[in-house]
């Protein structure tokens, strides 16, 4: 609860920062005054109430930078300041800057394109159901001079296929031999 | 300088603060500065402006409000004041320190 509510001022406090370090310079200048004041009572020249006063304050300055830390979100500013850093020296170096530029537009371009490809083609399954089922029907005609030589299919084998075939899952490996021995000699060239 | 003074352990500042606005009501940064500096006898070596970021972190968990008002002596001056969780963070924490304070004061009692 104490974390959230000291986040959400410190955001708040972000937006306002410029207000605040003036009713910080103006606590303090109040503090330095009411401090004179009192010293001045008690029978001290103005100069040396003054200083007096500056020296039980301890550093102004510091106390105004670590009031700042505690007040604001400081890492996100000192991102803030890196990044317009960045950017200056980005702008002050324009043959650097298009280098940077082009060689990251090619690189992404690139790598976009051929992710497109490898999803398509290899890791996205096609767009029918049971896709997983699908394989690729090929001929192999087996005798003396041609062994071992994978023909593809034309649409009137396929059709005869289709219809004489028995069904197999057509994943493993017994499973093709056995296809393949049944459909051996059915298969009418 | 300091030579007998002690430093302020880390959070006690913040009940010193608490307990000093409960004591007094609303009260100026420099005027609970004074007023702690005078209930420890000078006894702490406390710059003025570290209340500053303590008054911060109070007001950041809600603990103490502030409101820009008038001192004695009419200067415009930023006074804070305990708020209804402050009040209750405050016994809660004062229990806590008089915990500690107490099982201190057992280990010294017993090297004695």
């Amino acid at each position: 609860m104490d974390l959230v509510r000291v986040f959400l001022s410190r955001c708040a406090a972000l937006i306002r920062s410029d207000r605040l370090d003036e009713d910080l310079d103006e606590e303090v200048r109040a503090h330095i005054d009411l401090a004179t004041e009192e010293n001045v009572r008690r029978g001290m020249t103005a100069q040396e109430a003054r200083t007096r006063a500056l020296r039980e304050f301890g550093g102004v300055t510091q106390t105004k930078e670590r009031y700042r830390v505690q007040r604001g979100l400081p890492r996100l500013e000192a991102l803030a300041k890196d990044t317009r850093y960045a950017m200056r020296q980005l702008a002050r170096n324009p043959g650097f800057t298009l280098t940077v530029i082009v060689t990251l537009a090619l690189s992404i371009g690139a790598n976009t394109a051929i992710f497109s490809i490898v999803n398509a083609l290899m890791l996205k399954s096609l767009p029918y159901p049971h896709s997983e089922r699908m394989g690729v029907i090929f001929m192999r005609i087996q005798g003396p001079g041609t062994a071992d030589q994978r023909h593809q299919i034309d649409g009137r084998q396929w059709e005869l296929l289709r219809d004489n075939a028995p069904a197999r899952c057509g994943r493993c490996e017994a499973c093709s031999k056995e296809w393949a021995s049944t459909m051996r000699g059915r298969c009418l060239l | 300088m300091g030579e007998n003074k002690s430093d302020v352990l880390q959070g006690t500042l913040d009940l010193m603060v608490l307990k000093t606005l409960e004591a007094m009501g609303p009260l100026h940064g420099y005027g609970i500065a004074r007023r702690i500096e005078q209930v420890s006898d000078n006894g702490l070596s406390l710059n003025q402006g570290t209340i500053y970021p303590a008054l911060l972190r109070l007001q950041q968990r809600g603990w103490i409000k502030a409101e820009w008002g008038l001192s004695e002596t009419k200067r415009r001056a930023k006074f804070y004041s305990l708020t209804r969780i402050g009040r209750k963070q405050m016994t809660q924490e004062t229990e806590n320190w008089e915990r500690i304070a107490g099982t201190m004061a057992r280990f010294l009692a017993v090297s004695d």
